[in-house]
């Protein structure tokens, strides 16, 4: 009896000592890495390419794999709508906000990074149109080509080459493309 | 093995717990021995089964008619024997003598009279 | 003797612990012996007066007290100093659940439970000057009720099975699709929904724990009796 006392006492211990370390240290840790992650995911620097993999196809048609495609790439925090022009192989998307609002530069390097990662993803994707309140942005995967000097196709994607091809040059290439604001 | 009728068991039952302060009173005994006693006693017309016997005598020791102690065998399972208490001997007595006074009546109930 | 041994053991399995069905069974023993030896004297063969020994006395139930009286106190603090050990090794078992989220509530659940338990056992210790109270229990209704509890449990586990494998793979198991999880958050998710159930072990181990404490607590004929 007494020692299952003392078993009783030493569990109870034990068991707040465990709730503290949950709550005061692991769940702050992972909510904080959580929050990280979010962040990163905004930037075209740090974005986690393996999280817009699952979206690949080969045809624009599909809208709810775009959509989905789209929420998992930076400014996915903007509000939006879609509209798809499958005559012309086109994706149109309306942003609700202002560029000048949201960050002319982060607009810029963003729709610059998510349209490379739509026509990788998307074989037969030929123009993606971003219209802002206050201004449009309009590339084609001509445009592309030509900004980048590679063929955008599905092998870029890969982890390392995406890394060292795509994201540590996006700087340099956003430079380049103010010519699609129209 | 030994004839034993349901009828005869049946009215035998209701004085189960006389019979065994009967075979207590001639000394202490333990379970099969008094088993065997009231085989004797009755010339081997009935036989008391082992779990009557056990209840009979639980009522009995609850009421104190009895009392019980360990024997102090040294081979086999420990016996236990039953003793009669000054409470239980009288009880028998009294028991014999209802028991007399409603067999004669019974039998002049019972019997037609020529 | 051994075959008889045997039987008398067989008789009284249920009753383990229980000082009552100790003396009852030692009787009982000692009868059988005197009645295969007093018949193999007189002729019988041993094999013959053994199983008619048997046959003598085949069930004892009806033969233990329904309601032996047991030391109340010491039966009470036992058994709930178990229950709170048990439900605060649930607790600590469950704690994990919290850091992925599902099945927080179940653990704070076992919490504030394990705090009652132990609030009523701190209770239970001040009042020991009931320690030699003792009471009547039914040691047999326990044993039923500790069957019913784990034939309910069973039965509960059974569908809760059921029901989370129908939520999870259904579909994937009526259309004959393979089954898929997409990482190891997900994966805990589904191992959580599976275990969550497991907690409500505890009411029939509860149960279970009943006519053992309620027969090492039964009031022998060498202890003394205070009502």
């Amino acid at each position: 009896m007494a020692a299952r006392n003392k078993v009783i006492v030493a569990l109870a211990m034990v068991g707040v000592l465990l709730l503290v370390y949950i709550h005061c240290v692991l769940i702050p840790n992972k909510l904080e890495r959580e929050r990280r992650y979010e962040l990163e995911q905004q930037s075209p620097l740090t974005h986690d390419v393996s999280t817009i993999l699952p979206y690949k196809s080969q045809y624009m048609g599909d809208a709810s794999n775009l959509t989905n495609l789209y929420a998992h790439l930076p400014l996915n925090g903007v509000k939006r709508t879609f509209q798809l022009y499958p005559d012309d192989l086109t994706l149109e998307i309306n942003y609700l906000e202002k560029a000048a609002d949201v960050g002319e530069e982060q607009v810029s390097s963003a729709l610059l990074y998510n349209s490379i990662a739509a026509f990788a993803l998307i074989d037969n994707l030929q123009t993606i149109r971003y219209r802002f309140p206050d201004a449009i942005y309009q590339l084609t995967r001509g445009d592309m080509n030509q900004l980048l000097h590679v063929d955008l196709a599905a092998d870029l994607l890969e982890q390392q080459t995406w890394k060292k091809e795509v994201q540590g040059r996006i700087k340099e290439w956003t430079k380049e493309s103010s010519r699609f604001w129209q | 093995m030994m004839g034993e009728s349901s009828i005869s068991s049946d009215m035998i039952r209701g004085h189960l717990d006389a019979i065994i302060l009967r075979v207590l009173s001639e000394g202490d005994n333990y379970g099969y021995e008094i088993i065997k006693a009231i085989a004797k006693n009755s010339d081997g017309q009935y036989e008391l089964k082992e779990p009557s016997l056990y209840t009979s005598l639980k009522r009995l020791e609850a009421q104190k008619l009895i009392s019980s102690y360990w024997g102090d065998e040294t081979q086999g399972g420990r016996r236990k024997y039953y003793r009669l208490t000054g409470e239980g001997a009288e009880a028998y007595e009294k028991a014999l003598a209802a028991w007399k006074v409603a067999r004669a009546l019974i039998d002049q109930l019972m019997e037609r009279q020529e | 003797m051994d075959k008889i041994q045997q039987h008398v053991d067989r008789l009284f399995r249920p009753y383990k612990g229980s000082k009552q069905a100790q003396e009852l069974k030692q009787e009982i023993l000692s009868n059988l012996q005197a009645r295969v030896a007093d018949m193999t004297m007189s002729g019988v063969s041993r094999e013959a007066a053994i199983s008619s020994a048997i046959a003598n006395i085949p069930s004892i139930a009806h033969l233990l007290d329904e309601k032996p009286r047991v030391f109340l106190y010491r039966f009470w603090v036992e058994w709930v100093q178990r229950v709170l050990l048990f439900t605060l090794i649930a607790w600590i078992v469950t704690m994990p659940f919290r850091f992925v989220g599902n099945g927080t509530g179940s653990n704070t659940l076992l919490m504030f439970i394990a705090l009652g338990i132990g609030i009523v056992y701190g209770g239970l210790l001040l009042l020991k000057r009931y320690d030699r109270k003792t009471g009547g229990m039914n040691v047999q209704a326990a044993l039923r009720l500790r069957k019913i509890g784990w034939l309910l449990w069973v039965l509960l586990m059974g569908v809760s099975l059921f029901y989370t494998t129908a939520l999870h793979f259904g579909s994937n198991l009526w259309f004959s699709r393979p089954i898929h999880i997409s990482g190891p958050y997900q994966f805990a998710n589904v191992a959580i929904d599976y275990l969550k159930p497991f907690v409500t072990l505890l009411i029939p181990l509860a149960l279970h724990m009943v006519p053992k404490l309620l027969m090492k607590y039964e009031v022998g004929e060498e202890d003394g009796c205070t009502e």
